[in-house]
């Protein structure tokens, strides 16, 4: 069983191999981060090997006042960003005014074959959602945090958490319902 | 009993229970029902099976890159500090080192600096940057 003290500790002595497990533990944590807002396929596995060396190096100053996986998530999410800053911009949309009016670009008939599943669907139009949403998105359904563990690691109020979960849900059970209304017979 | 609007239904789905008794309206619930379904649904895709491996060995070669870098400039600062004590003794018995030394005596201070240099830019300029776009 995986016990984050002991790991921890056992990481501070230099122990590789507690390392290596401790990568076990959060590779998936990391990854949907990293996956959700870098839509450059070729990159997410450098960038999610750079989010585990900053772990290592600077796991002495994990302070123990968060959860491990709170501040594993923040440090994934900071490194996503900076990465966007610095080669992607166009990832990287201000707070739109009129997000009930947000124009999806799925419909190409490539796109359009990919519906086969609701899910699917769904992962289309969240990676083509500000920044902002899918990072709330992501943390909140795929890792499972609550919208106080989000303020940790993204920094944004709680309160502006939960409009932009809610502004992106009540959008995507709009394109939801359209999609069911033409797929079901 | 009032319709549930769409604040109070996401309250809902996530477990929340209503508060002002309202229902939820069956085509708007069953939306929101697979929406989060597909949202609480992992990527298909993931990282490579051995990614655990691969970053332990990059911890690995990074160690050692140190550690080879410190040895190699522990032995450069011993090398000019030998250097130096030795100029100390020598000018303390009023030896012209200056004269007294071969004309290549600068390879013996300059080489040391140089190859500390070399260690120091090819740990620095060397190092992958996995931040650079091929």
């Amino acid at each position: 069983m995986f016990n984050e003290g002991d790991v921890i500790t056992k990481v501070l002595n230099g122990d590789v191999r507690a390392f290596e497990a401790l990568v076990k533990q959060y590779e998936r944590l990391v990854f949907y981060v990293v996956h959700r807002l870098i839509n450059d396929e070729g990159a997410v596995e450098d960038i999610c090997q750079e989010v585990f060396i900053k772990v290592h190096k600077s796991l002495a100053r994990f302070n123990h006042q968060s959860k491990l996986s709170t501040w594993i998530a923040r440090i994934a999410y900071l490194t996503a960003i900076n990465y966007l800053r610095k080669y992607n911009r166009s990832q990287l949309t201000d707070y739109p005014d009129d997000i009930e009016n947000y124009h999806f670009t799925t419909e190409t008939p490539e796109q359009l074959l990919n519906k086969k599943e609701t899910a699917n669907y769904v992962e289309q139009l969240v990676l083509q959602l500000p920044e902002k949403y899918r990072t709330v998105l992501t943390l909140y359904h795929l890792n499972e945090f609550s919208c106080m563990e989000i303020e940790e690691i993204t920094g944004m109020p709680e309160g502006t958490i939960k409009s932009y979960l809610f502004r992106a849900r009540k959008l995507l059970k709009e394109k939801i319902q359209v999609y069911l209304k033409n797929e079901l017979p | 009993m009032k319709e549930m609007s769409d604040d109070e239904l996401q309250q809902w789905l996530d477990g929340k229970p209503s508060i002002h008794g309202n229902v939820p309206q069956i085509d708007d619930a069953e939306a929101y029902r697979n929406l989060f379904e597909a949202l609480d649904k992992e990527p298909e895709k993931g990282l490579s099976y051995n990614f655990s491996a691969k970053v332990a060995r990059k911890i690995k070669t990074e160690q050692k890159k140190n550690n080879e870098l410190k040895l190699n400039l522990i032995a450069a600062a011993i090398f000019m500090a030998l250097l130096a004590f030795a100029c100390g003794l020598l000018s303390l018995f009023k030896v012209d080192i200056i004269t007294k030394l071969p004309p290549y005596k600068w390879i013996f201070i300059f080489g040391p600096i140089a190859f500390i240099a070399v260690q120091y830019f090819d740990q620095k300029l060397v190092k992958s940057n996995i931040f650079k776009k091929p």
